[in-house]
């Protein structure tokens, strides 16, 4: 891509105005498909800082192309996740906590629930405050993991939080988050 | 006899303005179509432009006798069909637009400065905005978009609406990006003009470069993107941005640049 960045704001360009147009490509589904959306939903998520209207436009695609979903929960929020935008980019998490209100018992959801048992204690502590419905997609995975995946995605390092040569062995499965992780699996009543 | 102009269809039209608002256009005055210009005796469409004429003409206009008219209906229905012959005879010689859009522009200065909501001047402006746009189309088969514009666009600033939709329909087929020389004269236009507003480029986006229209996308936010009627603009500068063949920008390549700001 060419694209040069455009300083808008310092043309004297108005946010809502930015926004109303994003939103007038967005109705064009014929012309911005899902496939167009994937392209540019998939390079706009490299970006540093990433566009503070990119939440929007995932959740407003998604709403109008159910089918883009898929491609959010498979690839989009695991990225959000292993760049840890919550300490980077905090109005990027809060607009994936709102997604995840309407997408977290989504068929697709499993890759985006793994990245969430792999965020450390006070991030998955909140999500499970925001969206209390993600409890228990989040003990069906965890009843699905053989012993092995159960240490890669929990201690973060399926989700890119943490590393296996790291010092720290535990990577982000701290006390108080196996607290959290051993209540979703009592929740289960499936005991690891 | 009837009285065609001051009690039907022209009734609200104040004469003397008028005729000093013509006056006082040099280029109107100086440019103006004129009957023996255009007509050959031997033509056989001389009648009818005769007819048209007088009913144009700056001497003429207001004076307004015409037999067979009755009534302001009669005398709309006569409006509307001499000046769809003239249209259509615009398609044998192009100049003929030019008066077209000169009665226009007197006409759209005029009722600009009138608080009357429907008047004869409205009707006539009105009638002369759609029959040349219903033109349009016929007339893009027999003459380059080039032509047209260079043609209409060097009348009085009153008729820059008019041209800006001309140009909207001669450019209507999105997937012909518009050409080197269509882009070059329709941004001379706009800097010769003076205009405050980029509305007149959207037609043209599609012939150009990548780097302009990533210049401009902004300007045409800012001005466009408040109102429905402005979301309607970027909605169709968009569509030409991507729909001609081969596209200045890509689909992701504009919505990527939509998001990105610093």
């Amino acid at each position: 891509m060419y694209l040069v960045r455009i300083d808008y704001e310092m043309l004297g360009l108005k946010r809502k105005s930015l926004l109303e147009a994003i939103s007038v490509c967005l109705g064009s589904k014929e012309i911005f498909n899902a496939e167009v959306l994937r392209e540019t939903l998939g390079e706009l998520v490299k970006d540093d800082p990433i566009p503070i209207p990119f939440m929007r436009t995932v959740i407003l695609a998604t709403q109008a192309m159910p089918e883009m979903k898929k491609y959010v929960l498979h690839e989009i929020v695991p990225k959000l996740i292993s760049r840890q935008v919550w300490d980077t980019a905090p109005k990027i998490w809060d607009g994936v906590v709102m997604f995840m209100k309407s997408s977290v018992s989504h068929r697709e959801a499993e890759p985006t629930l793994r990245g969430f048992l792999g965020l450390p204690y006070v991030q998955l502590h909140a999500i499970l405050k925001l969206v209390p419905a993600a409890a228990t997609p989040l003990a069906n995975v965890l009843s699905a993991l053989s012993r092995e995946e159960f240490d890669e995605v929990v201690k973060g390092y399926w989700a890119g939080l943490a590393n296996p040569s790291d010092d720290n062995k535990e990577g982000t499965a701290s006390a108080d988050k196996m607290k959290i992780i051993h209540g979703l699996m009592k929740q289960k009543g499936n005991q690891k | 006899m009837v009285l065609f102009s001051t009690h039907a269809v022209l009734s609200c039209i104040d004469r003397e303005q008028v005729k000093s608002l013509l006056m006082a256009q040099e280029k109107v005055s100086e440019n103006s179509v004129t009957f023996n210009s255009f007509v050959d005796s031997s033509n056989p469409f001389e009648n009818i432009l005769l007819t048209s004429f007088r009913l144009f003409d700056h001497g003429s206009l207001f004076e307004g006798s015409f037999e067979g008219l009755s009534n302001a209906s009669d005398a709309s229905a006569f409006l509307r069909q001499h000046i769809h012959l003239i249209c259509q005879l615009c398609l044998s010689c192009l100049q003929l637009i030019v008066f077209l859009f000169d009665v226009y522009g007197v006409l759209e200065r005029m009722i600009g400065s009138t608080t009357d909501e429907m008047t004869g001047g409205t009707l006539l402006r009105d009638l002369i905005y759609s029959e040349v746009l219903n033109i349009i189309p016929a007339m893009a088969r027999h003459f380059s978009p080039e032509a047209v514009f260079a043609c209409i666009s060097q009348r009085h600033p009153s008729t820059y609406p008019l041209v800006t939709e001309v140009l909207d329909h001669l450019t209507r087929d999105y997937s012909l990006p518009a050409s080197a020389e269509l882009v070059t004269l329709v941004q001379s236009f706009k800097q010769a003009s003076d205009a405050n507003s980029y509305r007149i480029l959207v037609p043209v986006l599609s012939g150009m470069s990548s780097e302009t229209i990533l210049q401009l996308v902004p300007k045409l936010i800012d001005e466009f993107g408040e109102s429905e009627g402005g979301l309607e603009v970027l909605r169709s500068a968009f569509h030409r941005v991507v729909e001609a063949r081969p596209p200045p920008l890509s689909r992701s390549t504009l919505l990527m640049a939509l998001h990105r700001y610093i």
